[in-house]
């Protein structure tokens, strides 16, 4: 059902304690993911109901795991002359995933992994989407919290120009950005996040928007924010750029 | 002596160090077999889940740090997850297994102060109505969304949300207000 006239922030009250377990619709949960960054009080209503989220997950009644577990464990990480030598390539893979999953969206149910076809890169899609969310939960809760607005750099359409909202902490190493009215991409393009110091960029991960041009992103730094002055996005290749090769879709200052 | 931090031991882990992921399943290993047999219900099916959430600590020690808070947290998120995925699968191939309410057991390991809390918590989740403590257990054990637990309970869409709304929203207020 789409938004209707009434105050998106009573709608996302509504919504939000599902959302902090998960149980939202696909359609409920884009809702919540455009609208959370404008509503301070939903931002502290979720924070409380993830704070319970977070009880729930240790109120399952207590068992002893198995003895035998933890030797089938063992056994299975033992090192093994072929396993040694396929060590390096395998981690090298790993850190590629690992490197891909940052630009995931935040949400935690089925949106985005209903789209992945293979199976083990859907559970480690969802594993990243909640770890990420826990983070922007614990982000959210900052207490020296600040939230800007990044201005559309030479917009296509101008009617409906790309909009990005990035709420961050001086202190903390990750900040949370939404982002909609982005244009689609080739599948083998990626959005990617620039800090950016004194002209000197690095990298703050890299995200895909949905058929609307929205997404809900964690911009993870090398070091804490207040080492950078300003953000920018740009279209780049699927795996990232070492520099941006693209103009920006939007770039301004971090901090109001 | 004191025992290493999670921290440490998650730093040891990317050096290839058994012995951290040996310490790490020794502080964690009820905590994560709790809540995978909460889940799957299924005590063959939860050793499998908690098996694999330890190896994809031992592979991925890089996917938590100390800013996505504490490890057991991240570690009970993976393991849910892990095992709702492993419980979707086996829904495929079984008839769903009956929802056992075991409330009241005792914990094994209460060394962990998030443990320690939803000792509060634990009770309060029983002594819901049950039909909301149903949805509860849909939505946040079975991983549901409101669509899904309409068409599997044949209740209106609008009469779930309530309920998991109210239900969520009266566990956080008991909760909140057990600790003051």
């Amino acid at each position: 059902m789409p938004p209707t006239a009434e105050n998106p922030c009573e709608r996302l009250a509504d919504l939000i304690p599902a959302y902090s377990i998960g149980a939202t619709d696909p359609d409920e949960t884009a809702f919540v993911q455009a609208h959370l960054a404008e509503c301070p009080e939903a931002v502290a209503h979720l924070a409380e109901f993830a704070h319970l989220a977070e009880g729930l997950h240790y109120a399952a009644p207590s068992a002893q795991a198995p003895t035998r577990l933890l030797t089938a464990i063992r056994r299975q990480i033992a090192p093994s002359p072929a396993v040694r030598a396929l060590r390096p390539v395998r981690r090298w893979v790993q850190g590629i995933a690992a490197a891909a999953t940052i630009a995931l969206i935040v949400g935690i149910n089925l949106f985005w992994a209903a789209r992945l076809e293979d199976a083990e890169r859907r559970q480690a899609v969802l594993r990243a989407q909640l770890t990420d969310q826990q983070t922007a939960l614990a982000l959210i809760g900052a207490a020296d919290v600040q939230r800007v607005s990044l201005p559309a750099i030479n917009p296509a359409i101008p009617d409906a120009p790309p909009a990005a909202t990035l709420v961050s902490a001086p202190n903390q190493a990750v900040a949370l950005l939404t982002v909609q009215y982005f244009p689609a991409l080739a599948p083998d393009k990626a959005y990617q996040i620039w800090l950016i110091k004194a002209g000197r960029r690095v990298s703050g991960g890299l995200f895909r928007v949905d058929s609307e041009g929205r997404a809900m992103v964690i911009v993870r730094a090398p070091m804490a924010l207040s080492a950078y002055d300003e953000v920018g996005i740009t279209p780049e290749p699927a795996d990232g750029s070492a520099a941006p090769t693209a103009p920006p879709i939007v770039r301004g200052p971090i901090w109001p | 002596m004191t025992s290493p931090s999670d921290v440490e031991l998650i730093a040891r882990l990317a050096q290839r160090d058994q012995a951290a992921l040996t310490a790490l399943y020794e502080r964690y290993a009820n905590l994560v077999y709790s809540l995978a047999l909460r889940v799957v219900q299924d005590g063959r099916l939860a050793e499998e889940v908690t098996q694999d959430v330890f190896m994809e600590v031992w592979n991925r020690p890089e996917r938590w740090d100390v800013q996505k808070g504490r490890f057991s947290s991240w570690l009970l998120t993976v393991t849910r997850y892990t095992a709702i995925d492993r419980l979707r699968g086996e829904r495929s191939r079984a008839e769903e297994m009956p929802y056992e309410d075991a409330l009241g057991h005792q914990p094994g390991d209460d060394s962990l102060s998030a443990w320690a809390e939803a000792e509060a918590l634990r009770p309060l989740l029983a002594q819901l109505p049950p039909e909301q403590r149903h949805v509860v257990d849909l939505a946040f054990f079975q991983g549901l969304t409101h669509s899904q637990i309409a068409e599997k309970t044949g209740l209106p869409l609008g009469t779930v949300k309530t309920r998991l709304r109210t239900a969520l929203t009266r566990l956080r207020e008991q909760w909140e207000d057990r600790g003051e």
